[in-house]
């Protein structure tokens, strides 16, 4: 017999074997496992700054549709810095954050301010971290209200606010109707939680975290570490990874001063433009 | 050959459930959405009233037969523009009222007490002059055919029209004399630039003269009224009034209904203020707001008025000029509140001539 064929008849007998078949399996399942069962991760997002432009906008966007559909991800942590922006770019974060929120769990990590589209947004999430100084809240809108239209014969309308969308106080029942979308998102997100009534909130004032947790407008004081436990424990995750998204077009700026608003003041057409934006006036 | 099939699919299963294990404690489950509901989310409809300006008999009675005038100051870069006191203006003109207004050029002690170098009136004698006239310019020796017996003949085109400028410069003449009558009334709407010190007495004075004298500013407009509202006791507040729980489509346009009975308040029962701000002084608060209304800036449990009368109710504040204007006017008992200033400001103010008459006398 050569030695060929008694390893033949060892491989033979080994494949045959009992222990192989549980190597088998075992080596299987490995490569199942991790298909079937990829590393969770918990995504972090960084909303930092007003969110203003479009381009900004369709980031955010973008980056919560990737977590959103994702396998890999488990759990999101919103990081927000923002005094807010837009109503359009506020409402079309908050329905998305909703919507991932139904998916995965969503915890927002308030740094220095989370006001007004910053705070609309924040209050999607499954749960709202701030630390004791963060400055919450600025419920409330504002409009640029539209100038009034100059009269060009060159020009043809087929109405009187063809032009314009509306009489000026028309804007400002708008604006009654903006305030009041804020109102209710804010009481059907934050619930029994919420000690505030709506006279208060509508006061759009700043509360400082440890205030904002009395009012029930966050639910603990945390950082990030905090946030990462809750988003953890609600995703039902022992160990993962982390996925920072670092947004290419977000400001660096989170304040909103006086020439800012001066910028956005040149803006305004015709046509009216609301704001969920906590400014600093003077 | 089925029993290794099974052991190797148990190896599977335990690397698999191991990894999860590992990686997972358990499953997310969402809460329950809670989606805004939008379709409950309304505006009311601007309360309008239907207004119809009457003026009462009691007012058309103070209204005399010689044609008065009210002089809107221009001159102090004020903040506003001629138009957005456009139902005011036609209130007092449908009284019967000359709308007059004051520039950076003219003269305030000339233009509001009517000062003028009397000389010069009396020198000017335009009825003889219109006399002379045609006694000069009529074509010679007409005169003495003329005879106030004899029926005249159809004067000549040339007649006619002399005739007619005669009477033109009469008019006109009126009207010059008409101007350089005092007004009646002195509205000023937030001014920027600061009032002289000669300006200010000529205001006092005139206000002294019986004349009445109706301050605007609004907290959404740079203005220095307090410059001029302060020789009378009246400060603008800097604040502005607000009421979060009811008010017109904004936190900032405040219904009132509590009225001090006057004139000025007469058949009101609700307005609205679109920015209203305080007007402090000792007494004369004429509308007051109610507990839920709340100042900007005044911690303060006293009520608070944005408009109030003054000086013997000859010098009115008005903390708000929107209600004034287009299509505000419209809402409530608005054009009713004009209404009652445009007759408030036709009625002549008592002079306080006799008080400082009286004053030596009782010293003696």
């Amino acid at each position: 017999m050569s030695r060929l064929e008694a390893t033949k008849r060892l491989v033979r007998r080994w494949l045959r074997s009992i222990p192989f078949f549980i190597v088998l399996g075992l080596a299987l399942g490995v490569g199942i496992s991790v298909l079937v069962i990829p590393r969770p991760n918990i995504a972090t997002i960084n909303i930092s700054g007003p969110f203003l432009s479009q381009a900004y906008t369709d980031e955010i966007l973008d980056t919560l549709q990737y977590a959103r559909e994702s396998n890999n991800i488990k759990g999101v942590i919103l990081r927000i810095d923002s005094p807010g922006g837009g109503a359009s770019a506020t409402e079309q974060i908050y329905l998305d954050i909703l919507r991932l929120r139904q998916k995965k769990p969503v915890v927002v990590s308030i740094g220095t301010i989370a006001a007004s589209g910053g705070y609309y947004i924040a209050v999607a999430s499954n749960f709202i971290y701030a630390e004791p100084t963060s400055q919450i809240g600025s419920i409330g809108a504002f409009v640029s209200i539209p100038q009034p239209e100059e009269l060009d014969e060159n020009i043809g309308t087929t109405g009187p606010f063809k032009a314009t969308g509306g009489s000026r106080r028309k804007v400002m029942g708008h604006l009654e109707m903006v305030r009041q979308e804020f109102i209710d998102v804010v009481r059907s997100q934050r619930g029994d939680r919420l000690q505030l009534s709506e006279e208060e909130l509508s006061r759009g004032e700043i509360h400082v975290g440890v205030e904002a947790l009395r009012f029930g407008l966050i639910d603990e004081i945390g950082t990030r570490t905090a946030a990462f436990e809750k988003a953890t424990s609600l995703a039902g995750l022992r160990n993962y990874g982390v996925v920072e998204f670092q947004l290419k077009t977000q400001t660096r700026t989170w304040s909103f001063g006086p020439s800012d608003l001066a910028d956005l003041k040149s803006q305004t057409g015709l046509m009216p433009k609301y704001y969920y934006l906590h400014f600093e006036s003077r | 050959m089925i029993k290794r099939i099974v052991i190797v699919i148990i190896g599977i299963i335990v690397v698999v459930l191991g990894r999860g294990f590992f990686f997972y404690s358990g499953f997310y489950t969402s809460p329950p959405s809670e989606i805004t509901s939008y379709e409950n989310i309304v505006v009311p409809p601007a309360p309008t009233v239907e207004f119809s300006d009457n003026v009462s008999d009691n007012i058309s009675d103070n209204i005399s037969e010689e044609k008065r005038s009210v002089l809107i100051d221009l001159a102090h870069e004020n903040n506003f523009e001629v138009e957005e006191l456009n139902v005011l203006m036609l209130r007092l003109i449908s009284r019967g009222f000359n709308i007059k207004f004051l520039d950076a050029e003219d003269d305030l002690k000339k233009e509001l007490l009517g000062e003028e170098e009397e000389e010069e009136i009396t020198e000017e004698e335009p009825l003889e002059e219109e006399e002379e006239i045609t006694q000069e310019e009529g074509p010679p020796g007409e005169e003495e055919e003329i005879t106030e017996e004899e029926p005249l003949e159809e004067p000549s085109e040339e007649a006619k029209k002399e005739e007619v400028e005669v009477d033109k410069e009469k008019e006109d003449d009126e009207e010059e004399e008409e101007e350089k009558l005092p007004p009646d009334a002195f509205i000023i709407v937030s001014p920027q630039l600061e009032f002289s010190d000669e300006d200010k007495e000529t205001v006092e004075e005139f206000v002294e003269d019986g004349g009445k004298l109706l301050l605007i500013a609004d907290p959404t407009r740079q203005s220095n009224i307090n410059d001029i509202s302060l020789e009378f006791g009246v400060i603008f507040e800097s604040d502005y009034l607000y009421n979060l729980k009811e008010n017109e489509i904004n936190y900032r346009n405040i219904f009132i209904t509590e009225f001090e009975e006057n004139e000025i308040t007469k058949n009101l029962k609700k307005i609205v203020l679109y920015v209203t701000g305080t007007i402090s002084s000792d007494e004369g608060g004429l509308a007051f707001v109610d507990e839920n209304t709340f100042s900007s800036v005044i911690e303060s449990t006293k009520q608070l008025s944005p408009i109030a009368l003054v000086e013997g109710e000859k010098v009115l504040g008005v903390h708000d000029l929107t209600f004034m204007t287009e299509p505000y006017n419209g809402i409530l008992d608005n054009n009713q509140l004009i209404a009652n200033i445009a007759d408030w400001l036709i009625i002549p103010g008592e002079k306080e001539e006799e008080e400082e008459e009286a004053k030596p006398a009782e010293k003696g």
